[in-house]
C-alpha cells in the first residue's frame, strides 16, 4: 500500500514541479514536500466543487433546489460544460495554491509564471468558449442549414432533388471517382490497414449522418434515401479500391508501386477536369446529347443533358474545386514559369520574371477583382466564361506563380552530378528538365509546396468579397434563411472556421509525413517553410 | 552489366512502331487544333487592325473613335516584334558588355579621333542618359512642370537613346541579323506612312503578314547571308543556298503583294486562312526538326525559341491588338475602363475617410489626398501588426521551447490553431465577437476610472497628455541622457581612426575616436528629431512633401554615418557592473525618467469626448480635447493579423533557436547565465540572423494582408480602390496604382529588413 502511495506521491510533484518549478528551500523538505501539495490539492477540489455546483444553479434554473434535483434537471451540456469548466479552474487553483504555498517563484520564478499563466489561460478560455459552445450557442441554425453550406442554394436543388433538373448523377459521379482514387492512394502507404478503416468508416458514417439525420432537413420535400444508398456504395467502393491498391502494393516491387502511385496523382487531375466538364458541359454537347435523345432545344436546361450551370455552384464543393484549381493549374504553371525562369534564352526568362513579380506584388484580392471585372475585357471575344470558371484560372495562375518560386530554389539546389549524368546518358534537354531535375526539384520542395497549397485553401476564403457563394459566403449569410436565427451569426462563422481548420490541419499533416517518408527533416527543408 | 546494356540498345521493333504511330496520330489532332486556334486569333486580330486603321475625316473630325494614325500602329505593332526579335536572338547582352577597341582598316581620318568616337559610341548607357537629357529639353510642355511629366519623357528620351544606341551598336560590333531588323523598323516607320495603304486589305496583310513573315525568318535565322550577297556570288547563291533564297523570295513576294492586293482578290478574301495555312506548316515543318535534336546546342535554343514565339504570335498579336483596342474602344465605358490617364485623381472626391490623421473633406480635397490618407491607414494597420506580432510571436516562439510542458503544449496548440485558420474568417470572427462581446450602444457605455477609461462596441476611449509637443520634449530629454550615458561609458578601442579620411562618409573622422562616436549618436538623434519636426505636417496635413522627403533624406544619411562609424569598431562600450555602477545609473535613469514624464503630463489631461463618436470607419485618432479613441476595426483588424501572424513568427523563432548549435546553450550555462540571460545574451541574437530573412518575408505578408481590411469595414488602400473605382469607373489606372502601392511598400520592408540583416550578419561568428 505504502508503495503504490508513494508512486503516486513521486507522481503527483513530478508533475507539479514540472509545471511551477521547484520549492524553495526554506522550509520544504523532501518528507513534508507532499503534505503541502495534498493540502493545496484538497483546498483546490474543495474551490472545484463548490464552482462546479454553482455553475449548474446558474445555467440549469433560477430557484434553489437541491444538488440531486439540479442535475436531474439539467441537460447533458450543462453538466459537461460545468464539468469541464471547473476541472480546468481545479488545475489552476491547484497550481497556484502550491506554488503559494511552496515558494516555487523564488527559486524558479520564470517557470512558476508560466505555469500559473498558461492554466488560467486554459481555464479562462474553456470557461469562456465552452460557456458559448455548450450553453449560449443554438447550433440548429447550422444544422439545418447544413446542405446548404455544402452545396449552395441552386446547386443543392439541382444536386440532390428529384423534381427539378435531375443532375444528381453528375455530382455522385465526382464522388464515386474521388472515393476510387483518394482510398487508393491510402492504399499505396505502408500504414496498417486498421487504421484508414477505421478513419474511413467515421467519415462514410458522418457524412450518412449529415445526409439523413436529424428531423429538420431544408427543404421540407428533401429525400433522404437516395443520397443514403448512394453514399453507401461510395463507401463499399472506397473499400474495395483500398483493398485492391494495398494487395497490390504488398505483393508488388516498389517501383511498380511507384507507377501506381503516379497513375493515381494522373487519376486526381483527370477527376479535376472531369468534374469541371461534367457538372456544366460545353454548349455544343448538350446540344449533341439533346440531339441523341430527341429533346427539344429549349428544354434542354431542364432535362438530364444540361449540366448546372457554374453560376449556380456554391458551397464547400466552389472552395475545393478552387483550391484543387490552384493546386492541379498552379503545379503546371509553376513548372513553366520556374523553368522559364531558368532559362537563359531571355524570350523566356524576363517574360517570367514580369509575369511572376507582378502577379506577386499584389495581394490575391487585387487579382479576384482583376478576374472578376478586368479579364472579361481581355478574353470574352474568344472565350465567355462564368465567373466561377475565370477563378479557376486565377487561383491557377497565382498559386502557379508562388510555386514558381518555390521550386526554382529546388532547380537551384539539385545537384550538377544529375544534370551531368543525364547529359552522359544521352537525354535530350526537354527529358532532361522533365524527368531529372523536375522530379529532384519537388522532393525537396514538396513540403513548402503543400503549404503553398494549404495558403490557397485558407484563401478560398476571399471568394465572399467578389460575392461568389462560397461556404463562408453563405455561411455568413444563414442567420438570414429563417427569422427564428437572425440572432445566431456567430454560430456559423466558428462551423465555417472550424471546417477550414480541419483541412488545413490535414493537409500539413500529410505535408509532415511526406516530409518524413522521404527523409527531408534532417536537411531542414520543413521549417523554413 | 553488359545485358543491362544491350537492353537498353537493342531497341523493340513492334513498339518503336507503335509508338511512333501514336506520335502522328497526336501531331495530326495537335495540328488541327493548332490550326483552329491560329485561325481565330488571326482573325480577331485582322479586324482589330482594319478598324483601327480606318480613317474616317470627315470635316476634320476624326468620326472613327477607334482610329490609331499608321505612326503610332508601326511603332506598337512593329516595336513588339522587334522587341521579340531582339529578346530571341539574343544579342542585346554584347551590346552592353564592355566596349572593344576596333581599328578599322580603311580609315577616313589618319588620326585616331574616329577609332574612339567608335570606342564611345559602343558605351549603352551613354546614349540612354543623354537620350533621356534629350527628351527632357526638347518636351513642350515644360512650363507645368509636374514630375510625372518630366519623368514620363525622360523616359521617353531614354527609349529612343537606347534605340540608336542598340542600332549602332549592333552595327558596329556586327551583330548584323538585329542590325537588319532594327533597320527595316526605321524604314518602315518613314516610309511606309507616306504609301496611304488601304485600311481594308493592304494594311491587315501588311501587319499580321508582317508578323508571320518576321517569325518565319527568325527561325530561318540567314538573314546575315543577306549580307554576303554581291554582284559576283549572287547567282552561285540562287543556285546553292535555297534558304537564303527562299527568305530573300519571301520578303520580295511579301513586298509586292503588300502592294498590288487589290490585283489578287483570292488573297485578300481569304487572307486568314493563307496565313494560318503557312504558320501550321512552317510550325509543323520546324517541330520536326527541333524535336531531332541534331543540331548545335546554339542554334537548337535559338530555333526552340522561335519557335515557341511562332507558336505564340497569333494570341501575343491578338493581346496586343486587344489593348490598343480597348484604349480606344468605341464603348465610352470600356473606353473610359482602360484609358491609362490620371486626370481624375486630381478632382474631388465624393465620400468620407477617416478623419485622422488628417481631415480630408469631401468634394473638395483631390483624390490623390484621399489615396494618400488610405496609404497611411494602411500603413498604420501594418506597422502596428508587425510590432505586436513580432513580440507575440517571440514569446509563444520561445514558450514552444520551455521546459514546463503546460506552456510548451499551449504554444503549440496556439501555433496548430491560428496557422491553419483562414485569415479572412479569423478577421470576420474577430470583428463579430467584438461586437457581439462589448456592451452595446452609448447608453450601455463602460466606464472605468471615473471618466478616464470608456469602451463599448462603438469603440475604446481612454485619457492622453494634452499637450503632444511636451511629450516630444521628455523623449528628447531621454535621448540626450542616454547618449551622455554611452559616451562617459565608452573606453578605447583596439583600432583607432581610419587610414584615409571621407569627408562625406564619416565626416567627423578628424576629431578622432571619442569625438566621432559622441558625433555619431548626435547626428542619428538630430536625424530622428528633425524627421519628426518635418515630416510631422506631411503625416497629418495634405501637403509637406518636400519638408518630409527632404528630412527622410537627411535621416537616411545620418543612419548611413551611424553605421558606417558603428562597423568600423570604433563603439566599444563598458558597462559598469558592479553595485556601485548599476546604482549610480538606476538614479540617473530615475531621476531622468521622472523629470521627463513630468514634463509630458505638465500640459494637463485630455479626457474622453464621448459626445461625439468618431464618424469614420476605423482609425484610431487624438484630436484636442477628445482623449484617445480607438475605433473597433482598427482593434479587429490588428487583432486578427497579430494572432495570424503571430503564429507563423513563432515557428520562424522556434526554427531558428532549434537550428543553433547545441554547444552555445550549454557554453552560456556553464557561464552561469541564467534562462532569461541565456536567452537574451546568448540565444536571440544568433538565432536573429537566420530569423530575419524569414521574418522580412513574413512582414511583406502583412503588409499585403492587411488588404484584407474591407472584411472589417476599415478603410484601407484596397476599399478606397473599390470605392473609386466605382465612382470614376477608371478601372485600369487605379488598378495599376494599387499594385504599384503594394509593391512599393514592399520593396521598402525589404529595404529596412536587409539593411538589417546585413547589420546583424556582418559580425561574423
Amino acid at each position: 500500500m505504502s508503495s503504490i502511495n508513494n508512486k503516486l506521491f513521486s507522481r503527483i510533484l513530478d508533475f507539479e514541479e514540472s509545471i511551477i518549478g521547484k520549492p524553495h528551500k526554506s522550509y520544504i523538505s523532501n518528507s513534508n514536500n507532499i503534505t503541502f501539495s495534498i493540502l493545496s490539492i484538497s483546498l483546490s477540489l474543495f474551490a472545484s466543487i463548490y464552482l462546479f455546483s454553482d455553475y449548474m444553479f446558474i445555467e440549469s434554473s433560477t430557484q434553489w433546489s437541491s444538488i440531486f434535483e439540479t442535475i436531474l434537471n439539467s441537460t447533458l451540456k450543462i453538466i459537461l460544460f460545468s464539468l469541464l469548466s471547473s476541472i480546468s479552474f481545479f488545475f489552476m487553483s491547484f497550481f497556484i495554491i502550491s506554488s503559494l504555498l511552496k515558494l516555487t517563484f523564488i527559486r524558479t520564478p520564470g517557470t512558476a509564471m508560466m505555469g500559473i499563466f498558461s492554466s488560467w489561460i486554459i481555464y479562462s478560455v474553456i470557461s469562456g468558449l465552452g460557456h458559448f459552445i455548450l450553453v449560449e450557442a443554438d447550433w440548429d441554425v447550422v444544422w439545418q442549414g447544413r446542405l446548404l453550406l455544402l452545396f449552395g442554394q441552386q446547386m443543392f436543388e439541382a444536386v440532390t432533388q428529384s423534381y427539378y433538373p435531375n443532375q444528381s448523377w453528375r455530382l455522385w459521379s465526382v464522388l464515386y471517382l474521388v472515393y476510387i482514387i483518394i482510398p487508393a492512394a491510402y492504399g499505396t502507404t505502408k500504414d496498417r490497414p486498421i487504421k484508414f478503416i477505421i478513419s474511413f468508416g467515421i467519415l462514410s458514417m458522418l457524412s450518412i449522418y449529415i445526409a439523413i439525420g436529424g428531423s429538420h432537413v431544408y427543404p421540407e420535400n428533401y429525400n433522404a434515401m437516395g443520397p443514403f444508398s448512394k453514399i453507401i456504395g461510395a463507401t463499399l467502393v472506397g473499400y474495395i479500391s483500398y483493398y485492391l491498391a494495398y494487395r497490390y502494393s504488398q505483393i508488388s516491387e516498389e517501383y511498380k508501386i511507384n507507377k501506381l502511385r503516379s497513375y493515381l496523382g494522373l487519376g486526381a487531375i483527370f477527376v479535376f477536369f472531369y468534374s469541371i466538364f461534367i457538372m456544366n458541359p460545353p454548349d455544343s454537347i448538350q446540344a449533341l446529347c439533346a440531339d441523341l435523345f430527341n429533346i427539344s432545344s429549349d428544354k434542354i436546361q431542364v432535362s438530364r443533358c444540361g449540366g448546372v450551370e457554374a453560376s449556380q455552384w456554391g458551397g464547400l464543393f466552389v472552395n475545393l474545386l478552387v483550391a484543387t484549381a490552384g493546386c492541379v493549374l498552379g503545379f503546371g504553371v509553376g513548372v513553366i514559369l520556374a523553368f522559364a525562369r531558368q532559362s537563359n534564352l531571355p524570350l523566356f526568362k524576363y517574360p517570367a520574371v514580369t509575369l511572376i513579380e507582378t502577379v506577386r506584388s499584389g495581394p490575391l484580392i487585387c487579382w479576384l477583382y482583376f478576374a472578376v471585372f478586368l479579364l472579361p475585357d481581355i478574353i470574352d471575344p474568344f472565350m465567355e466564361v462564368e465567373d466561377i470558371i475565370r477563378m479557376l484560372m486565377i487561383f491557377g495562375l497565382f498559386g502557379g506563380c508562388y510555386i514558381a518560386e518555390v521550386l526554382r530554389g529546388g532547380l537551384q539546389a539539385v545537384d550538377s552530378g544529375q544534370k551531368e549524368a543525364a547529359i552522359a546518358l544521352g537525354l535530350s534537354p526537354m527529358q532532361t528538365k522533365l524527368q531529372v531535375e523536375l522530379p529532384n526539384a519537388v522532393r525537396t520542395t514538396l513540403p513548402s509546396i503543400v503549404s503553398v497549397f494549404i495558403g490557397l485553401w485558407k484563401d478560398t476564403t476571399l471568394l465572399f468579397i467578389i460575392n461568389i457563394l462560397d461556404f463562408f459566403k453563405l455561411a455568413k449569410d444563414l442567420p438570414n434563411t429563417s427569422p427564428g436565427y437572425l440572432d445566431d451569426f456567430l454560430e456559423p462563422l466558428y462551423v465555417t472556421a472550424l471546417i477550414f481548420w480541419i483541412f488545413a490541419f490535414y493537409l500539413s499533416r500529410i505535408s509532415m509525413r511526406i516530409e518524413k517518408g522521404l527523409g527531408l527533416t534532417n536537411e531542414g527543408g520543413g521549417e523554413a517553410a | 552489366m553488359v545485358n543491362l546494356i544491350d537492353a537498353v540498345v537493342v531497341p523493340n521493333p513492334t513498339r518503336a512502331f507503335m509508338s511512333k504511330n501514336k506520335s502522328n496520330i497526336y501531331g495530326v489532332i495537335s495540328l488541327v487544333l493548332f490550326w483552329f486556334y491560329t485561325n481565330k486569333f488571326l482573325s480577331e486580330s485582322t479586324r482589330y487592325v482594319t478598324d483601327m486603321s480606318r480613317d474616317l475625316t470627315f470635316t476634320g473630325v476624326q468620326q472613327n473613335i477607334s482610329f490609331y494614325p499608321i505612326q503610332t500602329l508601326i511603332m506598337s505593332i512593329g516595336g513588339f516584334l522587334l522587341l521579340f526579335y531582339l529578346l530571341i536572338q539574343n544579342e542585346i547582352e554584347d551590346a552592353f558588355s564592355k566596349p572593344k577597341k576596333i581599328v578599322l582598316d580603311y580609315s577616313i581620318f589618319d588620326n585616331s579621333v574616329f577609332d574612339n568616337v567608335i570606342y564611345y559610341a559602343q558605351i549603352m548607357p551613354l546614349w540612354i542618359i543623354s537620350g533621356g537629357i534629350m527628351g527632357v529639353s526638347f518636351s513642350s510642355n515644360l512650363d507645368s512642370l509636374v514630375v510625372i511629366s518630366i519623368l514620363s519623357s525622360f523616359v521617353k528620351g531614354s527609349i529612343f537613346g537606347l534605340f540608336l544606341g542598340l542600332f549602332i551598336n549592333f552595327g558596329i560590333r556586327g551583330s548584323k541579323s538585329s542590325f537588319f531588323a532594327m533597320s527595316m523598323f526605321g524604314i518602315i516607320y518613314l516610309v511606309v506612312p507616306s504609301l496611304n495603304l488601304t485600311s481594308s486589305t493592304q494594311i491587315p496583310l501588311f501587319f499580321i503578314g508582317g508578323s508571320v513573315l518576321t517569325s518565319s525568318l527568325l527561325i530561318q535565322n540567314n538573314v546575315s547571308n543577306f549580307y554576303s550577297i554581291r554582284r559576283s556570288n549572287i547567282v552561285d547563291i540562287l543556285k546553292n543556298d535555297y534558304e537564303t533564297t527562299s527568305s530573300i523570295a519571301s520578303i520580295l513576294l511579301f513586298i509586292l503583294l503588300v502592294f498590288q492586293i487589290p490585283f489578287f482578290p483570292i488573297i485578300s478574301d481569304n487572307l486568314i486562312p493563307i496565313l494560318s495555312l503557312i504558320l501550321v506548316i512552317s510550325v509543323a515543318y520546324w517541330y520536326r526538326i527541333v524535336s531531332k535534336e541534331l543540331s548545335q546546342p546554339s542554334i537548337q535554343e535559338h530555333r526552340t525559341a522561335s519557335l515557341t514565339f511562332m507558336v505564340a504570335l497569333p494570341f501575343l498579336l491578338y493581346l496586343l491588338l486587344r489593348f490598343m483596342y480597348l484604349l480606344h474602344h468605341p464603348d465610352t465605358v470600356m473606353r473610359n475602363r482602360w484609358e491609362l490617364v490620371y486626370d481624375f485623381m486630381e478632382e474631388g472626391n465624393t465620400f468620407r475617410v477617416n478623419t485622422w490623421p488628417f481631415e480630408v473633406t469631401p468634394g473638395a480635397d483631390s483624390r490623390w489626398l484621399f489615396y494618400k490618407a488610405a496609404i497611411l491607414n494602411s500603413a498604420r494597420i501594418t506597422l502596428v501588426s508587425i510590432f505586436f506580432c513580432t513580440i507575440l510571436g517571440i514569446i509563444v516562439g520561445v514558450t514552444r521551447l520551455s521546459t514546463n510542458k503546460l506552456a510548451s503544449n499551449l504554444a503549440t496548440v496556439y501555433v496548430e490553431l491560428f496557422r491553419n485558420l483562414p485569415l479572412a474568417v479569423l478577421l470576420f470572427l474577430v470583428a463579430t465577437q467584438i461586437g457581439h462581446q462589448f456592451p452595446m450602444g452609448m447608453k450601455n457605455i463602460q466606464n472605468f476610472g471615473d471618466g478616464r477609461f470608456f469602451f463599448n462596441n462603438q469603440g475604446i476611449w481612454f485619457v492622453t497628455v494634452a499637450d503632444y509637443s511636451r511629450l516630444f520634449i521628455g523623449a528628447i530629454i531621454l535621448g540626450v541622457v542616454r547618449i551622455f550615458l554611452r559616451h562617459t561609458s565608452r573606453v578605447k578601442p583596439r583600432t583607432t581612426g581610419i587610414d584615409k579620411y571621407n569627408l562625406l562618409a564619416r565626416p567627423f573622422s578628424k576629431f578622432g575616436w571619442k569625438i566621432e562616436t559622441l558625433m555619431a549618436d548626435i547626428i542619428i538623434f538630430v536625424g530622428i528629431i528633425t524627421f519628426t519636426i518635418f515630416s510631422y505636417p506631411f503625416f497629418t496635413t495634405g501637403g509637406g512633401g518636400l519638408n518630409c522627403l527632404l528630412s527622410s533624406l537627411f535621416l537616411l544619411y545620418s543612419f548611413s554615418v551611424y553605421t558606417k562609424v558603428d562597423d568600423s569598431g570604433l563603439n566599444v562600450i563598458s558597462v559598469d557592473d558592479t553595485d556601485e555602477g548599476v546604482r549610480k545609473r538606476l538614479t540617473i535613469w530615475a531621476i531622468t525618467i521622472a523629470i521627463a514624464s513630468g514634463i509630458a503630463v505638465s500640459g494637463g489631461f485630455s479626457l474622453p469626448d464621448l459626445y461625439q463618436p468618431s464618424s469614420s470607419t476605423g482609425s484610431w485618432r487624438f484630436l484636442d480635447n477628445t482623449g484617445f479613441e480607438i475605433t473597433p476595426p482598427f482593434l479587429a483588424m490588428v487583432l486578427g493579423l497579430t494572432l495570424f501572424t503571430a503564429s507563423v513568427v513563432a515557428e520562424i523563432v522556434r526554427g531558428s533557436i532549434q537550428s543553433l548549435p547545441r554547444g552555445q546553450v550549454e557554453a552560456a550555462i556553464s557561464l552561469g547565465l541564467n534562462p532569461f540571460q541565456r536567452l537574451r545574451l546568448v540565444i536571440l541574437p544568433q538565432a536573429l540572423r537566420s530569423m530575419i530573412p524569414l521574418l522580412n518575408n513574413q512582414f511583406m505578408n502583412v503588409w499585403k494582408n492587411s488588404s484584407l481590411a474591407i472584411i472589417v469595414a476599415y478603410n484601407d488602400i484596397f476599399y478606397q480602390f473599390l470605392v473609386m473605382s466605382n465612382n470614376v469607373g477608371k478601372v485600369i489606372p487605379l488598378f495599376i496604382l494599387l499594385l504599384v502601392t503594394y509593391q512599393f511598400g514592399s520593396l521598402l520592408i525589404s529595404t529596412i529588413m536587409n539593411w538589417f540583416n546585413a547589420r546583424v550578419t556582418s559580425v561574423k561568428i
